[in-house]
């Protein structure tokens, strides 16, 4: 025995051992009030939603933690403590798993999948009745352990409270007097969980506590450095679309391209949107009779991006984005016309994230021949580089119009992609082809956005494309847009 | 503190449900303060039967202002274990004084005492809550550092590691080195 504790142990027999010690320092001592506290805790930050700040997803987190510190401290005590524990080690990985796949783009997809579903179900809510349940049994041993004639009705309360939850929630029974009912309810059982807790503590219920290999904050680090890291593995690598970009075959031009390239010209066709066409595309146009084309300017990207309306062949020095729309109209009974939707990035653009392009074509007595196609391009160094878009689709859809008192029918079409890094000029467009089906139509109206990323993704993650069939424009992609009416070229004179 | 004061006003009425209710209530307290001391469970039960005796004859010695009751409590309970230790293992030391605060010392014996004990309670409350805790742990309630470890969430190696930081500032604070 060294020498202190030769005259601290004679000290505390001869001073303090005479002496009670402290309240405060008794009440710490006993076993019971800290691991019931974490429980108590965690539960409450686990059953309240807060949407802001993305503390729905964080307090879930740390009130599951809460709860496995709270269960591994008792888990010697009884087989239903230590099933509980088992059972929140369950709901934290299950947990873990969803907040990391929220960091990617594909969570809407996977969590649509009935093997997630299945597992979710099994790990979410089936865990978490089956841990109410375990804690009820083991709250009920260790009252009759410690001699309580009467028993507490909380644990059993609050999984009948569960119960009603998950009822409302399948139901989407969501009215705020039902709600704030429902946490009154909670309040009241979490009080009486409490109070239970409090009394075993006041008795100094002899806890078994478990012994550990890693202590409790190593453990919470470990796991909250688990869930971080799946977050920002997920942010990185799986937060923008996989795309393939390749280089462009360089092949000779074929005299048809070269003249209908000259004849498009001719009629006004913007040769920095020429340039980009496919051979294919450029011949669709064989024998335009007239062309009409607009350029948008946009600068300031990042903040709300001014727009400056210009002539064709117009240089915007000021801006980083231009959108270009060209009508081709083509000859033949009944009146074709050809669109093309044009981007074009300088050499600040956001490279992050996603982008989509998006059309709304209303028609007026025109119908669309097929879906939209296109291609992105690039130039990294030397090469020209090009792959095609994600997806692009085009369905027809019904909206509102501004105040909602009337609707038209209008053909979407989305082209998602992500543009990569360290490339100069990005570039790409869409083009389609509208026929005329009623005699004397009016002209039809191409309402072309184009969705980009301000910033990185938000948590959970949203695509461009899920932002623009939603229209939201309050978070981290903004949308420019064109409205562009044939007109000008219709009839050709 | 209801059910508390109603039981100390039991015990002082002499009333017997006074110390069924003490038993009942409180007696998991009494077994944990008293387990760590005497390892075994017979000798525990006879402890706890001593102790409940103890408060029942000393409950008029316990005064509120002193200090709280659980405080009064589990001493009456460690020094009732602690004698009980030594009346077993034979070693023919005087048994501890049930009497909190020890009665009727010398003028010079209490000035010494007080003058020690406020040395220690000074340095003791510049600790941390969770040093201090630790602290009467394993030197007040003499639990083992396995306990201590368990009950805490953490490993015996780091109880170790902070009881002899713990002991380093202590020795310093009472103008020791602060070597081992």
């Amino acid at each position: 025995m060294s020498e202190f504790d030769r005259t601290g142990t004679l000290s505390l027999d001869d001073l303090i051992g005479q002496e009670p010690p402290p309240e405060h320092i008794v009440q710490a001592v006993t076993p019971w009030r800290r691991a019931m506290q974490r429980i108590l805790i965690g539960l409450a930050l686990a059953t309240v939603t807060i949407e802001i700040y993305n503390l729905n997803h964080i307090l879930p987190v740390v009130g599951l933690l809460l709860v496995l510190a709270g269960f591994r401290a008792l888990r010697r005590e009884n087989g239903f403590f230590r099933a509980c524990y088992l059972l929140s080690a369950v709901r934290f990985g299950t947990l873990a798993v969803e907040k990391s796949l929220l960091a990617t783009i594909y969570w809407q997809d996977i969590f649509a999948l009935p093997l997630y579903k299945i597992c979710a179900v099994t790990g979410g809510t089936i865990a978490l009745f089956a841990l109410l349940f375990c804690f009820m049994a083991g709250l009920r041993m260790v009252e009759k352990k410690a001699e309580r004639k009467k028993y507490s009705h909380g644990p059993a309360a609050l999984l009948v409270w569960y119960a009603v939850l998950c009822v409302l929630a399948l139901n989407q029974y969501f009215i705020w007097i039902v709600l704030i009912l429902m946490l009154t309810v909670s309040a009241f059982i979490l009080y009486d969980l409490y109070r239970l807790s409090k009394a075993l503590d006041e008795t100094g219920y002899a806890l078994h506590a478990a012994p550990v290999r890693l202590p409790d904050w190593a453990l919470m680090s470990v796991l909250i450095a688990i869930v971080l890291s799946g977050v920002v593995c997920g942010s990185l690598f799986f937060s923008r679309y996989p795309m393939e970009w390749t280089p462009v075959q360089e092949t000779a031009e074929t005299a048809e391209v070269a003249e209908t390239k000259a004849e498009l010209l001719a009629l006004g066709f913007p040769p920095e949107v020429l340039n980009d066409l496919t051979d294919e595309d450029i011949l669709s146009c064989k024998g335009a009779q007239c062309v009409v084309s607009s350029v948008s300017g946009y600068s300031d990207y990042r903040a709300i991006p001014k727009e400056y309306v210009h002539a064709p062949g117009y240089d915007c020095a000021n801006c980083d984005l231009h959108l270009t729309d060209v009508d081709v109209m083509l000859p033949g009974d009944p009146a074709q016309l050809h669109i093309f939707h044009h981007f074009v990035w300088k050499d600040t653009y956001p490279d992050y994230s996603t982008h989509c392009l998006s059309i709304q074509l209303y028609p007026h007595g025109w119908q669309a021949a097929g879906a939209p196609s296109g291609r992105l391009l690039c130039n990294r160094d030397d090469a020209l580089l090009t792959a095609p878009y994600v997806s692009s689709t085009a369905e027809e859809r019904t909206h509102s119009t501004f105040f909602g008192f009337s609707t038209s029918t209008a053909t979407d079409a989305l082209a998602p992609f992500s543009l990569p890094k360290g490339v100069r000029q990005p570039r790409g467009y869409l083009t389609y082809s509208v026929q005329e089906v009623t005699s004397n139509a009016d002209f039809p109206e191409s309402l072309y956005q184009y969705i980009y990323p301000t910033g990185y993704a938000p948590y959970p993650v949203h695509t461009a494309q899920e932002y623009c069939a939603l229209s939201f424009w309050d978070g981290p992609f903004r949308p420019v847009f064109d409205i562009f009416q044939f007109d000008p070229c219709y009839p050709p004179e | 503190m209801g059910q508390e004061q109603e039981i100390i006003d039991l015990l002082r009425r002499r009333d017997n449900a006074g110390a069924d209710a003490l038993l009942a209530h409180y007696g998991p307290l009494m077994r944990y303060v008293i387990a760590p001391i005497l390892p075994d469970p017979q000798d525990q039960e006879e402890c706890l039967s001593a102790a409940v005796l103890r408060v029942w004859d000393k409950i008029d010695l316990f005064d509120p202002r002193l200090g709280g009751w659980k405080s009064w409590l589990t001493a009456v309970c460690r020094n009732a274990a602690l004698n009980h230790r030594r009346r077993s293992a034979g070693d023919g030391t005087e048994p501890l004084s049930d009497d909190l605060p020890a009665p009727e010392p010398t003028p010079e014996e209490q000035l010494l005492r007080q003058e020690r004990f406020e040395e220690l309670t000074r340095a003791l409350r510049r600790l941390s809550q969770r040093d201090q805790v630790l602290f009467y742990r394993k030197y007040y309630y003499l639990q083992s550092t396995a306990q201590i470890a368990a009950e805490t969430g953490t490993t015996e190696r780091a109880v170790e590691g902070r009881l002899y930081r713990l002991r380093k500032r202590l020795r310093q604070a009472l103008g020791g080195d602060g070597d081992e």
